[in-house]
């Protein structure tokens, strides 16, 4: 049995007339250990044939391979089918516009027919996620995940966003672009949309390893549509709710309106693990000394609350109280700013705004030190020649592989989490 | 069960209002008077009894269905209960602002206004008095004045004051406004330049200067708890 447990981690003191509450929530799920979903898991495996496939003739071989390798980890009784994409959608396996149930003779079965997969045409990407939600409204209550891996641009953006609001809330989707020529603002866009997980995956023989993690981490997922629950009171405004932790991804676009105080925030599948969000509230100053609850948030399964975490605000004459900085709203307001700065940074050298790309790459080099992230740090390193972390003075390199800016863009929003020494 | 917060909002949450957030102090259904709770210090919690009082007279008179209150700043109906207005957010009862008001001989006004046959109090004591409850009257002498009542009897006594003078209303955002009696010799503020229109509500604002009768002065003060 999952049960969730709600940790706030802020400053509740506020100076005089001071507005502002930010808390760090954490929420931890456990008990799922080696529970089998009760409700059944569903896969699909989106995986790009369009013709850019082909060349080189590595890309197609990878991305059979890492099908291959994710087929295997899918456990017995998951239903599950392959979709190849390209200007429309395959079904490759089991083909009959239905999941199979995966056990030894159908996993073999799903590997030979994607061993048979050729690249050609194009990438329309809706039509891939409109096959993968059709087979998925064949088990309506399971567990609902995909994986799409592709390697180029979606040539159909018109098509592509409102099949992703149709899809929105049916499935979760991790996201995985391959080589240089798909495009991280766009793939972002799908992850995002189908609270996914997006990722490069640099080289095409490393995409087998990446497959079997998220597979992995997909078949361990017990609990499905979870949602985080917010109040804030009267007068008061939700001025942001964004996941820092495993990744950088803003909810507020997510929100559905309970009442006018009360916003729901889906969070999809989970299993045992933890997730950070930072809330930040605007709320009416009161006097000193008086207490408000500036935000209850409360995690949700199935019309039940599953845990709930209080943040509060307490105004105070003390200074020494109101200034103190809580080192974990410190530190996961330090991410978001990473991923900002990183992607107003990579948006300027894009457009040829050297001072603008130059500052803000400036400003995630500080962070990145500031947060004593190094893989970060060598990232932001490798797009541009560093001066002066601590100060955030860097210079823009005469060339920059172009793979360096995709990986800088497409990390920014995933976050490492150091374990606090608070409890 | 639902519970009260200091703001008079039901809250079906125990632990705070779930409408202004506020610690819930004291459940609406346990019997006897209301017990100070534990819990952190509040600052502006109301004087005395009366100021108990005064806020369940307040809730018992929301029960009958009252006449739609509206926001004194954009007209929206108030949400019942809701302490802030929906659309802009204007706070229809802040807490913890005091209003008070100073009473003084003014010698300015004494030497303007006074008829023949006054004489200005050269040894008047300043009286202070707390704005409490809806209406506060200003006047001499009244007969059977309410106990929260502006009596400016009493010597030094300013002649030119109604029994009647004036009435401090509390508007709907927890200040209070003006209002003329009809006082034989009328009531001003300072800061505007004609006498008060008999029964027409001017807001005041801390330090606003009242003047009536032959030479009094009332300091209008609202201090935050």
């Amino acid at each position: 049995m999952t049960t969730f447990a709600v940790e706030v981690h802020q400053n509740e003191y506020l100076a005089r007339g001071a507005t502002d509450v930010s808390a760090l929530v954490r929420v931890t799920a456990t008990g799922s250990g080696g529970a089998r979903p009760t409700a059944g898991g569903a896969e699909v495996i989106i995986v790009d044939v369009s013709g850019s496939m082909a060349s080189p003739r590595v890309k197609i071989r990878s991305a059979i391979e890492a099908t291959i390798a994710a087929i295997r980890c899918i456990r017995d009784g998951v239903r599950f089918a392959v979709v190849a994409g390209s200007s429309t959608a395959q079904h490759v396996y089991p083909g009959d516009g239905r999941l199979a149930v995966a056990d030894d003779l159908t996993r073999q079965a799903a590997i030979d027919a994607v061993g048979q997969l050729r690249a050609n045409g194009g990438t329309v990407m809706a039509s891939w996620l409109h096959a993968a939600d059709a087979l998925f409204a064949t088990e309506p209550t399971a567990i609902r995940h995909a994986i799409l891996l592709t390697d180029g641009k979606d040539e159909s953006p018109l098509l592509l966003e409102p099949m992703l609001e149709e899809c929105a809330g049916r499935f979760q989707c991790d996201c995985r672009g391959i080589g240089a020529d798909w495009e991280v603002a766009q793939l972002r866009q799908v992850a995002s949309a189908l609270l996914g997980d997006l990722g490069l995956v640099r080289r095409a023989d490393e995409l087998a390893a990446d497959f079997t993690d998220l597979m992995e981490r997909a078949m361990g997922k017990v609990v499905s549509d979870v949602a985080l629950r917010i109040w804030v009171p009267q007068g008061a405004e939700l001025t942001t709710i964004k996941q820092v932790a495993p990744g950088v991804e803003d909810l507020a676009p997510h929100r559905t309106v309970i009442n006018e105080r009360t916003g729901d925030y889906p969070t999809g599948a989970w299993g045992d693990e933890s997730r950070d969000y930072h809330v930040r509230v605007k709320v009416p100053a009161r006097e000193i000394d008086e207490e408000m609850l500036a935000a209850r948030v409360s995690v949700i399964v199935d019309d039940a609350t599953e845990g709930e975490g209080k943040v509060r605000a307490v105004w105070t004459a003390d200074d020494a109280l109101s200034t103190r900085l809580n080192p974990e709203v410190v530190r996961c307001t330090g991410q978001t700013d990473y991923a900002d700065a990183v992607q107003s940074g990579i948006a300027a050298l894009r457009a040829g705004d050297d001072v603008v790309a130059t500052t803000n790459l400036g400003r995630a080099a500080q962070l990145a030190q500031a947060l004593g992230d190094d893989a970060k740090l060598a990232e932001v390193a490798r797009v541009v020649n560093i001066e002066d972390a601590g100060r955030g003075t860097v210079q823009l390199k005469r060339h920059v592989d172009d793979l360096d800016v995709m990986e800088l863009d497409t990390n920014s929003t995933r976050t490492v989490r150091v374990r606090s020494s608070a409890p | 069960m639902t519970s009260r917060c200091r703001y008079g909002h039901e809250s079906e949450a125990a632990d705070y209002c779930d409408q202004c957030g506020s610690p819930i102090e004291v459940a609406v259904a346990s019997p006897g008077p209301p017990v100070a709770a534990p819990g952190p210090p509040v600052a502006a919690e109301p004087v005395g009894p009366e100021a108990d009082d005064a806020a369940t007279d307040e809730v018992t008179q929301r029960s009958p269905p009252a006449p739609t209150e509206r926001c004194p700043q954009c007209g929206t109906p108030r949400v019942e209960g809701g302490r802030y207005c929906e659309v802009d957010g204007h706070d229809f009862s802040p807490p913890a602002v005091r209003w008070w008001v100073e009473v003084t001989a003014d010698r300015q006004r004494y030497d303007a206004e006074a008829p023949d046959g006054l004489a200005f109090p050269e040894d008047y004591l300043p009286r202070t008095f707390a704005l409490d409850g809806e209406e506060v009257l200003i006047g001499r002498r009244a007969p059977s004045p309410p106990p929260n009542a502006i009596d400016l009897g009493g010597t030094p006594e300013d002649q030119a004051i109604s029994r009647r003078h004036a009435v401090l209303r509390r508007t709907a955002d927890g200040a209070y406004a003006l209002i003329d009696c009809g006082s034989t010799n009328g009531t001003s503020l300072g800061r505007l330049p004609a006498p008060l229109e008999p029964g027409v509500a001017v807001a005041l604002i801390d330090g606003d200067q009242i003047y009536l009768g032959a030479w009094t002065r009332i300091a209008v003060h609202a201090t935050p708890e």
